[in-house]
């Protein structure tokens, strides 16, 4: 009790002294005691717990007590929910809001959005809401009361009069008779209906069903006032002096219209006009108030009690169809929202939707914010729609997952609304819902409405967020079997040409004496070319893993193309020595704008291919040509040439060409060339020449003008 | 050779590397110091005045490129860098802290023995003025005193900025000299960033000096470094 106590804020304390409870009786609540804090009023941040009963009490297993607040009428409403709700707290219970549909209805609308607010607060700190159908009030009361776990009943004092009193007075009763273990705690009504220092509110316009329909606005004062004089002038014109029933039945047409157009006080005013009216002009004696025959009289009043009622109940419907339209066009909405999630392929698409969809359909500027990885919420676009943004309450109700802000239980003047959006494991964001004027802007089923909305889209995240990490396993996957096979095929073409290297340098030391001059040197030199071999390998390998990283920058320049090819010849050098070697060169000076290193390298690496493929022996041709705004180089041989539809995968890793068995290396060397060529903008392929053999050609665009690079004679020297 | 046998003082952190290179070396009649790490290197600098010393530019104890810093203090050492594949920007940067060649791993023995021989005749030689040098690899001879320069006995009209670029690199003899070294040296402070030239220039002499410029025989390209003069004409093996 005192952790509880020391939770429970001041204002709430006060009132602990006065509100204690006698058992199976009733007792009178000092009134005193409510008038410090109203149920509606804000709560300072940092004073209230966070949670004083809320969590809590979900979690409760159902046997722990609940108390039952029973809101028969509003205008004792937040003391209700107040004492309602500290008398849970202390208590350590659940508690339950029951809330006649017709108190709802019967409301303004200033006061309507006041009621929802209370109950928002209630349900906020765990209240349990409970809409009752207007029949059989006390007996669905006494009903839930017998439930085993309702410890106690909390009610107002019934408003004046003898048929409520009567009614209050039979529910006691009835309770005492069938649920005895029940406490019932009256609240006194005294007091004004709301606190006079409460904030004004302001409905947005078209955010719910405008109940200012029941209300007398300029056009229902014209229509009471007019239709029954339309009615009159009808009814005289059809029936002259006929039966006065007759007339009234022009008059009740008139009158449903008005109640099914404006709602009940309108059609009442304009039921009280047409038996004014009626008894004036057309019951004897005309044009006088006074009634001549007595069931004449009898005839007017039940006219007037059956006219009020029918427009009850036509108003009755004019509601429900339209809160009927207005749940079916969300439930429409919903479905649309929903679909539109479902066909979203990133976050940024997530939050486009939502914003627009949302801002249109709440009428209210909503901004979805996503926290980046290390949880800060990007206040960025927050401000983007004019709303002013509160990032230490955005935050706060991304850290917490409760809403903050306007109409929720926390911090609820704060402008504007912040509602979590939080999925199954992981908290996404928050969605901000404002309006530029700092207003208040959901409705308690608005706020429903976006309560579902945000976990849809919190669905939408968490979908992209699996999506996201199962692509990326699939990545690790496929990287991981590629290196798998790129260490297989290393491995194994590295063990080749050691085996021999092995073989022919143990022959050496072992066979000192016996080996032949002639046979030593064979077998050092294959020591020497598998060495070399092993060597080129291992550099394809660091190139291929420093290529493939991505991390290679280019530093392209313009180059005489005479000056790539001859670094290649010189590179080449002693490898080429025994082959005719053809160079082929345009006049002039031909030039290509390349990274010269790279490019050097995927010459090597043509040549290469072409030593280990052509015959000893056989001419190998490397050539360059300068096209218009690009630069080609070759290489070409006399080898075999390349087998039909392989022009494409020998590029490939690990493709080897025919003969692939018996020539080694890792089908590196021209994957690299392609990787090279292609980081240039360039591309490469092979074809078989006419006169036999393969030519690798590959084309290189400029990308920035040609400069002319005609020699200047003696310009630019230092003298 | 000459008469005293060179001092070369080798520095590598690899074993088999540092072996093969005191064999080879010892066999060809060399003088040889080796050294671990930087911190032996440099004791056995001061200890043996090496006229080469060969460094590998990954030691374990101190970074490469202020090794060879350190070792430039004294003028008349050569240095010869053994480097990775690949690094061309660490290359660069070691030419101009003044390393003066280098090789790439793996090399041959006979590209070693002739980097290591251009080496020490350039450690023993200084230029003269009015020298003339001799191109063996293309059969060039220039008369630096009366700029003229012969191919096959026919005079060859260079442009002045040609000859000073090929008087540049034939005083180096052999030596790889980075661009900016080069446009330093020829163009004078400021034109460090003109490579185009440079290119343009050496396409010139290529094409006046070698008899066939696609398949050079002297005037070197080093992609991505710079540039050198092949003087002596290549012998087979």
């Amino acid at each position: 009790m005192g952790a509880l106590s020391r939770q429970i804020p001041s204002r709430w304390r006060q009132s602990e002294r006065s509100g204690e409870k006698v058992t199976g009786s009733i007792r009178m609540m000092d009134d005193a005691s409510w008038q410090q804090g109203p149920a509606g009023a804000p709560v300072e941040e940092g004073q209230r717990p966070a949670h004083p009963c809320g969590v809590e009490a979900q979690a409760r297993p159902a046997a722990t007590p609940t108390v039952l607040v029973f809101m028969r009428e509003m205008a004792a409403a937040e003391r209700l929910v107040g004492a309602g709700r500290r008398l849970a707290d202390v208590l350590r219970a659940g508690w339950i809001v029951a809330c006649p549909v017709a108190a709802v209805e019967n409301l303004a609308d200033a006061d309507r959005q006041r009621l929802q607010s209370i109950l928002g607060l209630a349900e906020a700190s765990g209240a349990e809401i409970l809409t009752l159908a207007d029949h059989g009030l006390n007996e669905r009361i006494v009903a839930l009361a017998r439930r085993g776990d309702i410890a106690a009943l909390v009610l107002e004092q019934a408003a004046p009069g003898f048929l409520t009193r009567w009614h209050a007075d039979a529910l006691l009763r009835a309770l005492r008779r069938a649920a005895p273990q029940v406490d019932v705690i009256v609240v006194s009504r005294r007091g004004s209906l709301w606190t006079p220092d409460a904030p004004p509110h302001v409905a947005s316009p078209g955010a719910s069903p405008s109940r200012a329909i029941g209300q007398f606005t300029l056009a229902a004062a014209a229509w009471s006032v007019a239709v029954p004089v339309v009615a009159t002038l009808v009814s005289t014109a059809l029936f002259r002096r006929a039966e006065p029933t007759n007339h009234l039945i022009i008059y009740l047409l008139g009158i449903l219209f008005v109640a099914s157009r404006h709602g009940f006080w309108p059609s009442a005013v304009a039921a009280v006009l047409s038996v004014l009216a009626s008894d004036f002009l057309l019951i004897a004696p005309y044009h006088s108030f006074a009634v001549a025959r007595s069931e004449d009289l009898v005839t007017l009043a039940v006219f007037l009690l059956s006219a009020i009622l029918a427009s009850r109940l036509a108003d009755r419907l004019r509601y429900q169809t339209e809160q009927a339209l207005q749940r079916e066009q969300r439930v429409r909405f919903l479905y649309e929202f929903t679909k539109a999630l479902a066909d979203v392929r990133s976050t940024d698409e997530v939050v486009a939707v939502t914003n627009s969809h949302l801002s249109r359909e709440l009428s209210a500027s909503c901004h979805l914010l996503l926290a980046d990885p290390d949880g800060r919420l990007a206040a960025a676009d927050a401000s983007a729609g004019g709303m002013p943004f509160n990032a230490a309450a955005a935050q706060r109700a991304f850290e917490t997952s409760d809403p903050v802000g306007w109409g929720t239980g926390s911090r609820p003047q704060a402008a504007p609304m912040y509602l979590p959006v939080s999925g199954a494991s992981h908290r996404f964001g928050v969605l901000a819902v404002g309006s530029g004027t700092g207003q208040p802007v959901l409705q308690a089923e608005q706020r429903r409405l976006a309560d579902a909305l945000v976990s849809q889209v919190a669905q939408a995240l968490e979908r992209l967020r699996l999506a996201a990490e199962a692509n990326a396993a699939t990545a690790m996957a496929q990287t991981e079997s590629l290196r798998n096979s790129l260490l297989n095929s290393i491995a194994h073409d590295f063990r080749t040409p050691l085996a021999s290297i092995v073989t022919a340098s143990s022959t050496l030391i072992q066979g000192k004496g016996r080996l032949s001059e002639s046979q030593a040197r064979e077998l050092a030199q294959s020591i020497l070319e598998e060495g070399q071999r092993m060597a080129r390998l291992a550099n394809n390998t660091l190139d291929m893993a420093r290529l493939e990283a991505g991390n290679v920058r280019l530093r392209r320049e313009w180059f005489p193309m005479d000056e790539i090819i001859g670094a290649v010849v010189t590179r080449m050098g002693a490898r080429l020595r025994d082959r005719p070697l053809r160079t082929v060169l345009p006049e002039g000076e031909p030039l290509a704008q390349v990274d010269a290193v790279m490019v050097v390298q995927v010459l090597e690496n043509l040549v290469e291919n072409a030593l280990k493929f052509a015959p000893e022996g056989s001419p190998i041709e490397i050539g360059a040509v300068e096209g218009p705004g690009d630069a080609s180089f070759w290489v070409a041989d006399c080898g075999p040439g390349i087998a039909p539809g392989e022009e494409r995968l020998i590029f490939e890793k690990f493709h080897r060409g025919q003969g692939g068995e018996t020539t080694s290396g890792v089908g590196l060397g021209l994957t690299i060339c392609r990787i090279i060529v292609a980081a240039h903008g360039g591309h490469i392929h092979a074809v078989n020449r006419a006169a036999g053999g393969a030519q690798f050609r590959f084309t290189i665009p400029f990308v920035e003008p040609r400069p002319t690079m005609a020699a200047e004679e003696n310009s630019g020297q230092a003298q | 050779m000459s008469q005293t046998k060179s001092v070369i003082l080798v520095i590598e952190d690899d074993p088999q590397i540092r072996r093969v290179l005191s064999t080879t070396l010892e066999a060809y009649g060399y003088e040889l110091h080796c050294a671990v790490n930087g911190a032996e290197g440099k004791k056995l600098a001061a200890q043996h005045q090496p006229d080469l010393v060969i460094l590998d530019l990954g030691l374990p104890d101190v970074d490469g490129l202020n090794m060879i810093r350190d070792l430039r203090t004294r003028p008349m050492q050569e240095i010869l860098v053994l480097s990775a594949r690949g690094a061309e920007d660490v290359k660069v940067r070691a030419l101009d802290l003044g390393a003066d060649d280098y090789l790439t791993k793996p090399f041959g023995v006979y590209e070693l023995l002739a980097r290591v021989r251009v080496a020490l005749r350039r450690a023993q030689h200084t230029f003269v003025a009015d020298e003339s040098i001799v191109i063996n690899s293309i059969g060039v001879t220039i008369d630096v005193a009366r700029h003229r320069v012969v191919r096959d006995s026919v005079e060859i009209h260079l442009t002045p900025i040609e000859f000073r670029l090929i008087v540049t690199l034939a005083r180096h003899g052999g030596k790889i000299l980075t661009h900016e070294h080069l446009l330093n040296e020829v163009w004078g402070p400021g034109h460090e960033e003109s490579t185009q030239y440079l290119r343009i220039y050496l396409g010139g002499l290529r094409k006046k000096l070698e008899p066939n410029p696609a398949q050079p025989r002297a005037l070197i390209t080093v992609p991505g470094v710079g540039y050198s003069l092949t003087m002596d004409s290549v012998a087979g093996e």
